[in-house]
């Protein structure tokens, strides 16, 4: 019933366990943007094939990988919209906290699925707004092949990934629309949103 | 998706759930920053679009998810057979849409795709078009008008067929009767092809994407919302042929770094 809506969803395990990994210090020291995706999907490739790894360490891993590639703080702030400006310094800040863990824990559960898929990369280009979109392919072992591009932003040696776009539907996008919708039920409070990630969040705290 | 076996009812249907709709309208907001949010959402008859999504979520875990559970213990190979055959059926409107598009090398491979299949393939249980090196793609006349400048037009859910703004409701009416399927049952008088076709498309989207819709769904803070968004951009997509261009209207993708926040002041 939501079609093409979740064909653009699927495949999303896919980028996050492409980077779901890590190596206790990233070399992630890359000089142009394709080359800082290209080695962060070294890195999650080599960490993903590891069997040996205890679903516990590969979590911590995962959380590690994740900080070196992605700017969490900026992602979070783009998925709060115009509501992180009218929220309490306190608030945005549990926020992002919960933001944070709900993104780990939400690629968690996918991270024991990696089954051989291989990350190619494309062409980059700059968007109007500067950043860099660096195109890449999924490519499994069989079926179809997935298309993402991945939105860059920094200078050589500092890169952070600030949105990750799967066959045209991006994370960000995605994410702030949903959140947007849960602030306005709550009245145009985030701390409905507060509350509704606490929920979603397992082992929460 | 297609609305075989609804035919001239769907008018009616569709002509019934506006007017409906308009009863159902949500309150534009009064703060200008909502209201730039409302307009932006696109979603006027938002509260009758979730009782209809809400009730799509019903049927499928009353039904279709039970369903697809007992059709995914067939093995893999029929399973990919069925999703061949079903895809196969489908290039006749594939293949009018790239026409209508005036894109005259998808629609050769379209047509290579659909003789190669139809053929060699085993009536389309085969993929043999793909082994080959000639890839699928999917057109519709939904993908038609957004090409040639349609607007999609506010979000609408409909009950069965879900996401379907007006761009794309046309759209899958008008696939429907271009179908040359549809007139050959209609012909034979085989009414049940629509209908069963209908569900076994149901049921194939849902078993390929099992598990990826169980964890969207447990994930999801607002499943309703991330749909919405998921879906249109994923047109938007589709309409470009997945080649890149603006992702949204330029003011939602400022991904800016506002330095220190300033502290609420309160609105």
């Amino acid at each position: 019933m939501i079609r093409r809506a979740a064909t653009g969803l699927v495949g999303l395990w896919l980028l996050l366990s492409a980077v779901a990994s890590g190596a206790a210090a990233p070399n992630l020291n890359t000089q142009d943007p394709a080359s800082f995706i290209q080695s962060l999907g070294e890195e999650a490739i080599q960490m993903l094939s590891d069997k040996t790894l205890s679903e516990k360490d590969r979590l911590i891993q995962f959380r590690t990988l994740l900080h070196a590639g992605f700017d969490m703080k900026t992602i979070g702030r783009f998925t709060l919209g115009r509501y992180s400006t009218r929220a309490s310094d306190a608030e945005v800040e549990e926020f992002q906290r919960l933001f944070d863990e709900y993104v780990v824990q939400t690629y968690a559960s996918r991270l024991g699925q990696y089954s051989g898929e291989k990350l190619q990369i494309g062409t980059a280009r700059k968007d109007e707004s500067g950043d860099i979109l660096v195109g890449s392919e999924i490519v499994p072992r069989e079926g179809p092949q997935v298309r993402v591009e991945w939105r860059v932003r920094g200078e050589p040696g500092k890169f952070k990934i600030i949105d990750v776009i799967v066959e045209g539907v991006s994370m960000a996008i995605t994410q702030r629309s949903e959140f947007s919708a849960v602030i306005q039920r709550s009245g145009g409070k985030i701390d409905g949103l507060i509350s509704e990630l606490r929920r979603k969040i397992p082992s929460s705290y | 998706m297609k609305i075989q076996g609804l035919g001239n009812r769907a008018f009616q249907f569709a002509a019934g759930l506006v007017a409906f709709g308009l009863a159902a309208c949500a309150t534009p907001p009064q703060e200008a920053e909502a209201l730039k949010e409302f307009r932006e959402a696109n979603d006027p008859v938002e509260p009758l679009n979730r009782y209809f999504f809400d009730v799509n979520n019903f049927l499928d875990k009353l039904i279709l998810k039970p369903v697809t559970q007992g059709y995914l213990l067939l093995p893999d190979g029929p399973r990919a057979g069925v999703t061949n055959f079903l895809r196969n059926l489908d290039a006749p409107v594939i293949l009018a849409n790239d026409l209508l598009q005036g894109k005259l090398d998808r629609a050769t491979i379209t047509a290579g795709r659909f003789a190669i299949n139809t053929t060699i393939g085993v009536g389309g249980l085969f993929d043999v078009a793909t082994d080959a090196g000639i890839e699928r793609h999917v057109e519709d006349f939904g993908q038609t008008l957004g090409y040639w400048g349609a607007s999609e037009g506010p979000y609408l859910v409909l009950p069965l067929l879900g996401p379907a703004p007006p761009r794309d409701l046309v759209g899958k009416i008008a696939d429907y009767f271009m179908d040359p399927l549809t007139w050959v049952a209609i012909n034979s008088d085989e009414r049940w092809v629509g209908p069963v076709r209908f569900t076994a498309e149901l049921i194939d989207f849902r078993a390929r994407n099992f598990d990826e819709i169980d964890k969207i769904e447990r994930e999801a803070v607002d499943l309703y919302a991330r749909v919405r968004s998921a879906y249109r951009q994923s047109r938007a997509d589709d309409i470009r042929d997945g080649k890149g261009g603006p992702l949204v209207p330029v003011p939602q993708i400022s991904i800016t770094d506002e330095g220190p926040r300033k502290v609420s002041q309160g609105d």
